[in-house]
Formats: structure tokens, C-alpha cells, sequence
């Protein structure tokens, strides 16, 4: 049930996520924050920010990530409708709506399809591979979700303001890398990186990127609220 | 004169009908057919050109609106049918098995799922392009791993989500769509291509009611996808490389089956490779409603023009009957027969025109029977003329009649006198009388004419000669009564002159010759007698008519030749003159007596050359005498007409001085009887003779009644005593009182006296004895030749007294 309320309110669900993992965090020495603008200045909010070292040996920050992340379905869109997660982690892809979905991935970082279902899928799903994985509803051609894999334990998506904050960022950083990545850059290309070497701790660093955000499409029939087709569907809910 | 002209006449008409057939006629009726015909057809042309033309133009231009409604219809189809294309190769593309499929990157799954699909829509070639625009699979030639061909379409794709265009794929023309694959993001492009194929545009046709086809055009590519028949297909596949690149308007197009309005539009292509659709509507059919009009228009104007035919000939019919009919009865009249009347068909200006013709057939009859009444009587007294009664002798005596007639030709003695004397009124009068009288007279017995002024013709019938002068003289009788007039009574003489037929010809014109010849000789005798024609006359007369035409060529060759006759003075036997006696030696005839051919020659005016020809031969001879030693005058004798001729002093005078000869050589001899016609004139001709010195004597005198008054005042030299009263001297006292007396009254005149006649020697002594001064006869010398005279003379001389006795020859 708790669930169930959470799902519902999704800002509500987000907040206390973040709220969780910073409680979890060590207090770093040093934090990061950075913030991603797109190609007209704004900032954007589907971006997912990684931490990353060249030297395999260097430790960055805590292991403790949580182990299963959700992917809810909600409003016939998948929320949130981008999620970034750390490889291995399982994902959970609760149906919170009353029609059932049909989610799949063609994605090379991790193919699978969940055939339709209502509810909660058997078993969540574990993404091995880095990567972008681009979530579809074979029902409902317009529902598009992100499901971003990182390698690293500093990771983050961005806010509505377009930044994200990290903690525990080694002072040393020259072997460090942010890599940036965005559901509308182009398809194979690999994720803006960034070097961290010539950064300044507790600068707030910011990245333009040569894209937009996009908001989740609409459902196609839906669009314009009116249709007779949904009006078609309405009479048929109020009868029930 | 009148049958002369009839036969001109007929020679003349057959030329003028030769003519009248050589110039082409066309008759009243066709010419009004041919006008009405000829204006109905021209309307007809006219209203059927501008129908024929406007539905020809009219269905033209609505050919070529359905044309091109027909073009914008399949324009629109062959959209809506991409769009239909579209959307179900979206359908097909969304289907997740093709997704996943697609998705595998697993070529052989890939081609075999774009198999399968592209089957379940039907289409004729599918590819499967990634987004960077590289084929990925295909079913056509096109190879995997080459760039997409189809840049545009890629690009428009790109930008739209979707595109289609028309390409060739293999050289085929195909509708070509192209969507995306969705998965759920982009990850390719799937296209699908239709082929433009016979049953597509079998599809079209159906649709837009035109002939579809569709071309690839250009290097290596030649396909035709069509509804047309394979001859046309053939035909258009030959044309087809010549066809405007731009869509043109509406061009007409030949092909083996058909003629077709022919619309293109062009639906794609490139690299010199074009695809075009080529909309086509039957010439023959879009046509056929202008075809449909036509014949009917066709149809209409023939039953037109054959009805008005009909009418327009019954019309003319109805109009050139009743005009054929006048023509009809106007040759009728022009041949003279006036007795049928035209008959009046309608009330109308035709009718009245038969009227006319009516009246003016009566009037010419009318007219005409009194021309020829006219030109067959005389207007005065209404009896046959001349011509008329001279026409019906001939026609009596045509044919062999058998029967006699008698011509009695009559004629008024003395009428010119009544016509001085009383007038011409009196003498119609009189005229009018007579025939009056005549035309009672010979009533049911013959026919009488007026022939000349007062000369009439009495034709009677079967009478034999035998009684010719008996029925003349009864006839006579009957009509030479006195003439009442005015209260006076005009007393009438008649002559007339009988000529018998069979016995004094059978010939009108000698008929009435002789019956002419006759009445003269009555008329000659004045004896009041009807004469019958005596068998010879008419050679007599004729003969004075020859003689009359020869003699003016005698006195041009010299035919005519003078002798000449002594005188001698009675006193001594000295030769004292010759009379110059002209004679005609006349070709055929002989000699011709001077008592003949004198009048004749007086009659016919060749009296003036006459006088000039003897007195210039005769002053010639006495010149040539003259020049030999012997002087002699000469006397020529004059005519009456020669003295009343102003001319002749003149004349004489020339001879006179062409002959070198006094004038005293010249005696110039007149009758008495001459003289006294015209006395007072004759007078002063003779003074203006004497005037020019010639010597004139009195011819033939004691025969003429002139009066001694008269006498005494001629300016004459001499008296020649007539021959009657000196032959009979001898014998009977009275004449040699008459003898005696005339010369001592010529004497006592200062008077010359020459006795003619002078034949003995009794004569000759008994002239003397009386005082006359000369003599001339046959007892001194006969009229000899020119050149006889000197060898006469020198006989005379040795005797110079007639030698002759009475009782000689």
C-alpha cells in the first residue's frame, strides 16, 4: 500500500529517494555540483551525471547503493521517465495503472520484455551492462522511458534546476571524468565527457550540452483532450 | 416583194433560233429554285458551321475539363493512395515481431521479417534503412551496406517522421513510403515500394473514366504500365521520348486504335530518369456527341433542303405554268394566230397579265387586218391595189387553170385636166365614182382593182376573147357616164385596153403588160374604143425599151452616124447647104429609123447629148469641107426640149469655135409645132441663137397652126415648107395655092423660103416659078454620107437639075 501511495505521488517518491541517499552518504570532504544546460540555455533535467576515475584502484565514495531501483508505470507513462542506476542494479517495473503494459527493451545494454502484465512482475530485472536502455510499451507505442547505467557509485540525475550535487569527491582529481549523458543525444553516441582535473573543489561546475530536453510524449490519441475517442472511453469509465 | 421578204424572213429565223439554242438559257423556274435552294443551303451551311464549330469546341473544351478534372481527381488518388500506403506501412513498421526483428541486427532474420511484411501489405519492395542513412536490407537489387539512394527521401523523412515519393527501383517506377521504426525510439527506416502497375492504373481508370498510364522515361529505363491497348502502347512507347518534360496542357495524341486527348503529369525521378503519368480521354468518344449532332444537323439540312425542293419546285411549278402558257400563246400570237383566247388561270398579277395578252391579241388583230386590208386596197376608192390584184392573178393563175379571163385596163382620159381644172377633191370624186360604179358592174363576174392614179383593172371571168371587146364595151358603157358633181356634171371618157388570157399570155406581169400595151394604143387612137391587145405590140414596146437603154451607149461608140442632104438654090442649081440627118446603125436591131429613137431619146432626156453629138460631128464634116474647097453650110435640126434648154446658145456657140467655123456655116432648124408649145420662151432662146450668129429656119412649116402674129415675131431666117404640101403641088391647085401663098408670105417676112420634098423636075420648075429660093429632096440628092458629098457635087454639077419624072419611084 505504502508503495502504492509513493507511486502515486511521484515528487513525493523522488524527495524522500534523494533525502534517503543522502542521509547514506559519508559527510565527503569535498562535494561536486554541477549543472547541465541544453543547447538554448536552459537547464536540463533529464541529464544523468557519473563520477569517473581512470585509475581503477581509486575508490570513489561509498558502495552502499541501493540494490533495487524502480521503474514505475504510472499514468501511462514510465516514472521517472529517465533513471539512472549503478550496473547491477535490479529494477523494479510496478504497473500502477489499471490498463496492463507490455514493457521491452531492444536496447543493446539490456534486451528483455516483460509481457503484459498488471501489477508487479514476477521478478525484478538486473542491468549488467552500462549503458542507455530505451523502455518501451508495445501497448502504447507513445510511452518512452530511460533507464541509464552507470559503472560508478557517483551518479546522479539531474533536478528540475539542472543540477546535480555530489559528495565525496576525492580532493585528488585528475584522474577524474564526469561523463554526461541525455536521452536526446544522438542515437550510438557516446555519453559528453568531462574532465574534472582542472576543477576546483566546491565550484559549481556547468555543462552545455547541444541538446533539449524533451517531456515525455503524450499519449496519441489523447493529445487534445477531447477526441471523440477519449470522449468515447469517458462515457464507457462513468458507466462502470 | 412581198413573197421576197417572207423568204428573208425564214431564212433569217432558223439563225436566230441557232442563236437563242447556242446561249445557255436557264429558265425562270430553276432560277428561282436555285435561289431559294441556293439561300436555304447557304443558311443551312451557316447555322450548321456555327452549331458544328461551337459543339465541336464546346465538346473539345469539355473533353479536356474532364480531362483535366479527371488529372486533378487522379492526382488526388494517387495521394490519398500514399497516404494510405503510409499509414499502413506505419502499421506494418509498429508491428513489435517486425520491431524485434529489426532490432536482432541479425541480417538473415531482418530480410526474411522485411519478406514477410512487405508480403502482408502487398508491396512490391521493401528496405530497411538505419538512420544514418545506409541500406541495411533490401528486397530489391538495391545492395545492403550501400547508401541509400533516395537522399530527398530520406531527408524529407528525417524531417517529418515520414515521407513518399515515386522512384524507379530497378528501373520501375514505384510509390515509395518510407517510415520509421520505432522501438520505441527511432532506430531505422523501413521502406516500402509500390510498383505503378497495369492493375493500378486499370484501379484509375476505373475511377476517373480516363486512360491511365504510367512511363519511366529516361536511360535505362523504359516500362509502361498502361490501360491502352498493346498497338497503342506500341505507338506511345514510340512518341513517348519526345513528350514535354513540363507538365503541358491538354495535346492530342495519335495512336493505333485511337485518337486521345492526352494530359501528362510528371511524379518524379531524377539522374535524367523521370516518371510520368500520362491521362488520357478517347478523342473518338469524347466525339462521339459532336458526331451525334452532326449527322442529325446533317440529316436535318438534307430533309430541309429536299422538302424545300419539292415546294420550291411545286412553287416555280405554280408560278412558270400560267408564264409558259403566255409564252405559249405570245408565240402563238407572233405566228399571226390571234383566234385563241389565253385563259385566265388566277386573279392574281398573272391573270391580269392574261388579260392583257386578250387584248392586246384582239388589238393586233384588229390592227393587222387593217394594215393588210391596207396593204392589199387602195385607201380612197377601198378597191384591191396594184400589188393585191397583181397577187391574185398569180394566185389564179397558179396551177393549171383552164378557164379564160379577160384584163380590161382602164383608164380616165383627160383626168389630169380635171384635176387642174376642178381640183383634187373632184377628181377623188371622181375616182371614187367610177370605182363605185365598176365595183357594181363587175359584181359576181370578176374583180376590179385601182392600179395607178387613174388607171383601174377589171378582171372578169371565164371570158373568152371572142367576146373580150363586147364585155369591154358594155362595161364601157356602164361606166362612162357623166359624173354628178356640185350640180355640174363632169363628162367621163374612158380608154381601155384588153388582154386575154390564155391567148395574150400566161403570166400575170404579161397579162398586164399587154393589157397596158393595148390601153396606150387605145390611147394613141383617142378613139374611145376598148382596144385589144394585137399580137406584136408588146414586142414593139419592149423593143423601144431596149432601144431607150441602148442608145445612150450609141451615142457614146459612135453607133450613131449623120448623112446629109443637098440644097441646092432653085435659081442657078448651086449648092447651097446639107442638112445634117442623124442615123443609128444599131448593133443587133439594124438601123434604126430617126422617127423611133428621136422620141425615145426625148422621152428619157438623152435628147441634149443627142443635139450635142450631131452638131459636133455635123460642124466637123463642114469644117473638113470647108478645108477641101468647098463651102457648105450645115443645118442641124433641134428638138423642141433642145430650143426650151437654156443651155444651148452656150452650147453652140462652143461647137462653133471647136470646129473653127463663122457662125454663118450653122443653120440650126426647128418645127413649127415645136415652137409653138412654149412660144414666148422659144422666142428668146432663138434670139439668143441668133445672137451668136447661127442662121435659124422654121422646120415642117404650114403643120404647126401658127399664127402670123407669131411668125412675125420669130427671129428666123428661113421657112422650110413641109414635104406634104410640095409632093402633091402638081397635082392639086390647093396645095400649090398653099405653096405659092407661104412663100411670098415668107417673103414678105424677109424670109428665106427652102421647099422640102423636092423629087422632079416639075417640082423643081413650078418652086422656082413661085419665087422660092431653095430646094431639098430626093430628086436633088438622097441623105448621103459625109464623104459622098463631093463625089454627088461633082456630079450635080454637070446637070444640076433633078433628072427624075413624076411617076418615078
Amino acid at each position: 500500500m505504502t508503495v502504492h501511495s509513493i507511486t502515486r505521488i511521484p515528487g513525493a517518491g523522488l524527495a524522500a529517494m534523494f533525502t534517503m541517499a543522502a542521509l547514506f552518504l559519508p559527510h565527503a570532504a569535498e562535494s561536486l555540483e554541477v549543472r547541465v544546460l541544453g543547447t538554448d540555455g536552459q537547464p536540463l533535467k533529464y541529464a544523468v551525471v557519473s563520477v569517473h576515475s581512470a585509475a581503477p584502484e581509486t575508490t570513489l565514495g561509498a558502495e552502499s547503493t541501493p540494490d533495487t531501483a524502480v521503474m514505475d508505470q504510472t499514468g501511462m507513462q514510465f516514472t521517472p521517465h529517465v533513471l539512472a542506476i549503478r550496473k547491477h542494479t535490479q529494477v523494479d517495473f510496478p504497473n500502477s495503472d489499471q490498463v496492463r503494459h507490455h514493457v521491452y527493451s531492444f536496447s543493446a545494454a539490456k534486451r528483455f520484455e516483460l509481457p503484459l502484465y498488471a501489477d508487479r512482475p514476477p521478478s525484478p530485472i538486473g542491468f549488467s551492462a552500462t549503458g542507455p536502455v530505451v523502455l518501451g510499451c508495445n501497448i502504447h507505442d507513445h510511452m518512452i522511458g530511460y533507464i541509464y547505467v552507470v559503472d560508478s557509485p557517483l551518479f546522479a540525475r539531474t533536478s528540475d534546476d539542472g543540477t546535480a550535487l555530489f559528495t565525496g569527491v576525492p580532493e585528488q582529481r585528475d584522474d577524474l571524468h564526469l561523463e554526461i549523458w541525455h536521452p536526446s543525444l544522438k542515437h550510438d553516441e557516446p555519453p559528453h565527457r568531462r574532465s574534472l582535473a582542472t576543477s576546483e573543489p566546491d565550484q559549481q561546475l556547468t555543462i552545455r550540452l547541444q541538446v533539449t530536453d524533451e517531456p515525455p510524449p503524450e499519449p496519441r490519441g489523447l493529445r487534445r483532450g477531447n477526441s471523440n475517442l477519449e470522449q468515447r472511453f469517458r462515457r464507457h469509465e462513468r458507466t462502470d | 416583194m412581198n413573197a421576197q421578204t417572207e423568204s428573208t424572213t425564214d431564212a433569217q429565223s432558223p439563225g436566230q433560233r441557232a442563236n437563242g439554242v447556242a446561249r445557255p438559257v436557264i429558265g425562270f423556274r430553276s432560277r428561282i429554285l436555285a435561289l431559294v435552294i441556293g439561300l436555304l443551303a447557304m443558311s443551312q451551311i451557316a447555322v450548321m458551321m456555327a452549331v458544328l464549330n461551337t459543339t465541336s469546341r464546346s465538346v473539345s473544351a469539355r473533353a479536356q475539363d474532364e480531362l483535366s478534372v479527371g488529372v486533378r481527381v487522379f492526382e488526388e488518388l494517387l495521394t490519398s493512395r500514399q497516404q494510405q500506403l503510409l499509414g499502413t506501412a506505419q502499421v506494418l513498421s509498429s508491428d513489435f515481431g517486425f520491431k524485434e526483428a529489426v532490432a536482432t541486427e541479425d541480417l538473415a532474420t531482418i530480410e526474411s521479417a522485411l519478406l514477410n511484411h512487405g508480403g502482408r501489405i502487398a508491396a512490391d519492395a521493401v528496405l530497411l534503412v538505419s538512420l544514418n542513412g545506409v541500406v541495411t536490407a533490401a528486397t530489391s537489387s538495391l545492395e545492403s551496406g550501400k547508401g541509400f539512394p533516395f537522399a530527398a527521401l530520406l531527408d524529407d523523412a528525417q524531417r517529418n517522421g515520414q515521407a513518399t515519393a515515386n522512384v524507379l527501383l530497378e528501373g520501375r517506377p514505384h510509390q515509395l513510403v518510407m517510415v520509421p521504426v520505432n522501438a520505441p525510439v527511432r532506430i531505422a527506416w523501413a521502406a516500402m515500394g509500390f510498383l505503378l502497375d497495369d492493375r493500378l492504373a486499370e484501379d484509375l481508370q476505373a475511377l476517373t473514366g480516363l486512360e491511365v498510364t504510367f512511363a519511366a522515361i529516361g536511360t535505362d529505363a523504359e516500362y509502361l504500365a498502361s490501360t491502352l491497348t498493346a498497338a497503342d502502347r506500341v505507338r506511345l512507347l514510340a512518341q513517348i521520348g519526345d513528350w514535354p518534360v513540363e507538365d503541358g496542357p491538354a495535346a492530342q495524341l495519335n495512336l493505333a486504335d485511337d485518337s486521345y486527348f492526352t494530359q501528362s503529369t510528371g511524379l518524379g525521378g531524377r539522374n535524367g530518369q523521370r516518371i510520368t503519368a500520362l491521362l488520357q480521354t478517347s478523342r473518338t468518344e469524347a466525339m462521339a456527341p459532336y458526331y451525334e449532332v452532326r449527322n442529325q444537323l446533317l440529316l436535318i439540312a438534307g430533309l430541309t433542303l429536299l422538302l424545300s425542293l419539292l415546294g420550291g419546285t411545286l412553287m416555280a411549278r405554280g408560278v412558270t405554268r400560267p408564264i409558259n402558257t403566255l409564252v405559249a400563246a405570245a408565240s402563238r400570237i407572233a405566228h399571226g394566230n390571234y383566234n385563241s383566247p389565253v385563259p385566265r388561270e388566277s386573279e392574281d398579277e398573272l391573270g391580269t397579265l392574261a388579260n392583257a395578252f386578250n387584248q392586246m391579241q384582239e388589238g393586233i388583230a384588229q390592227r393587222e387586218e387593217r394594215i393588210i386590208h391596207q396593204a392589199h386596197h387602195d385607201v380612197l376608192t377601198g378597191l384591191p391595189n396594184r400589188s393585191s390584184i397583181q397577187q391574185r392573178l398569180e394566185h389564179t393563175l397558179s396551177g393549171n387553170r383552164l378557164t379564160p379571163l379577160i384584163l380590161i385596163l382602164l383608164d380616165i382620159a383627160r383626168f389630169k385636166q380635171i384635176n387642174d381644172t376642178l381640183g383634187h377633191a373632184t377628181g377623188d370624186a371622181v375616182l371614187l365614182t367610177v370605182a363605185n360604179r365598176l365595183q357594181l358592174v363587175v359584181e359576181g363576174r370578176g374583180i376590179a382593182a385601182r392600179v395607178g392614179g387613174n388607171e383601174f383593172l377589171v378582171i372578169l371571168e371565164d371570158q373568152l376573147r371572142e367576146n373580150a371587146a363586147t364585155a369591154a364595151r358594155s362595161l364601157l358603157d356602164s361606166i362612162a357616164l357623166p359624173v354628178g358633181l356640185h350640180d355640174a356634171n363632169i363628162p367621163l371618157s374612158l380608154n381601155a385596153g384588153i388582154a386575154c388570157f390564155p391567148d395574150d399570155g400566161d403570166a400575170p406581169e404579161t397579162l398586164m403588160r399587154r393589157a397596158d400595151v393595148a390601153l396606150h394604143a387605145a390611147k394613141r387612137e383617142d378613139a374611145g374604143q376598148p382596144f385589144l391587145y394585137r399580137s406584136g405590140d408588146d414586142e414593139r414596146h419592149l423593143r423601144q425599151l431596149q432601144l431607150l437603154h441602148d442608145l445612150r451607149a450609141a451615142i457614146d461608140n459612135d453607133e450613131l452616124v449623120l448623112e446629109f442632104q443637098p440644097k441646092t438654090s432653085l435659081a442657078d442649081g448651086r449648092l447651097v447647104g446639107a442638112e445634117a440627118l442623124v442615123r443609128w446603125n444599131h448593133p443587133s436591131l439594124g438601123r434604126v429609123a430617126p422617127d423611133v429613137f428621136i422620141p425615145l431619146a426625148e422621152q428619157s432626156g438623152l435628147i441634149q447629148p443627142l443635139t450635142h453629138w450631131v452638131l459636133v460631128n455635123a460642124l466637123a464634116a463642114c469644117a473638113a469641107w470647108r478645108q477641101a474647097g468647098l463651102r457648105l453650110p450645115v443645118a442641124v435640126n433641134l428638138s423642141g426640149l433642145d430650143v426650151l434648154d437654156h443651155r444651148l446658145p452656150e452650147t453652140v456657140r462652143g461647137c462653133l469655135a471647136a470646129a473653127g467655123l463663122p457662125p454663118d456655116n450653122l443653120t440650126l432648124e426647128v418645127t413649127e409645132s415645136m415652137l409653138m408649145r412654149d412660144a414666148p420662151l422659144a422666142r428668146t432662146h432663138l434670139q439668143q441663137l441668133r445672137a451668136v450668129g447661127a442662121r435659124l429656119a422654121i422646120d415642117d412649116f404650114g403643120t404647126g397652126y401658127s399664127s402670123l402674129a407669131q411668125l412675125r415675131q420669130l427671129p428666123v431666117d428661113e421657112l422650110k415648107i413641109d414635104r406634104s404640101f410640095v409632093k402633091s403641088m402638081t397635082m392639086d391647085t390647093g396645095d400649090a395655092i398653099i405653096v405659092r401663098t407661104i412663100i411670098q408670105l415668107a417673103h414678105s417676112l424677109n424670109l428665106k423660103v427652102v421647099a422640102e420634098g423636092v423629087e422632079t423636075r416639075e417640082d423643081w420648075d413650078l418652086l422656082r416659078e413661085y419665087g422660092c429660093e431653095t430646094g431639098q429632096g430626093f430628086g436633088i440628092g438622097r441623105p448621103m454620107p459625109a464623104h459622098a458629098v463631093d463625089a454627088w457635087h461633082k456630079q450635080w454639077r454637070q446637070q444640076p437639075v433633078p433628072i427624075k419624072s413624076p411617076g418615078d419611084p
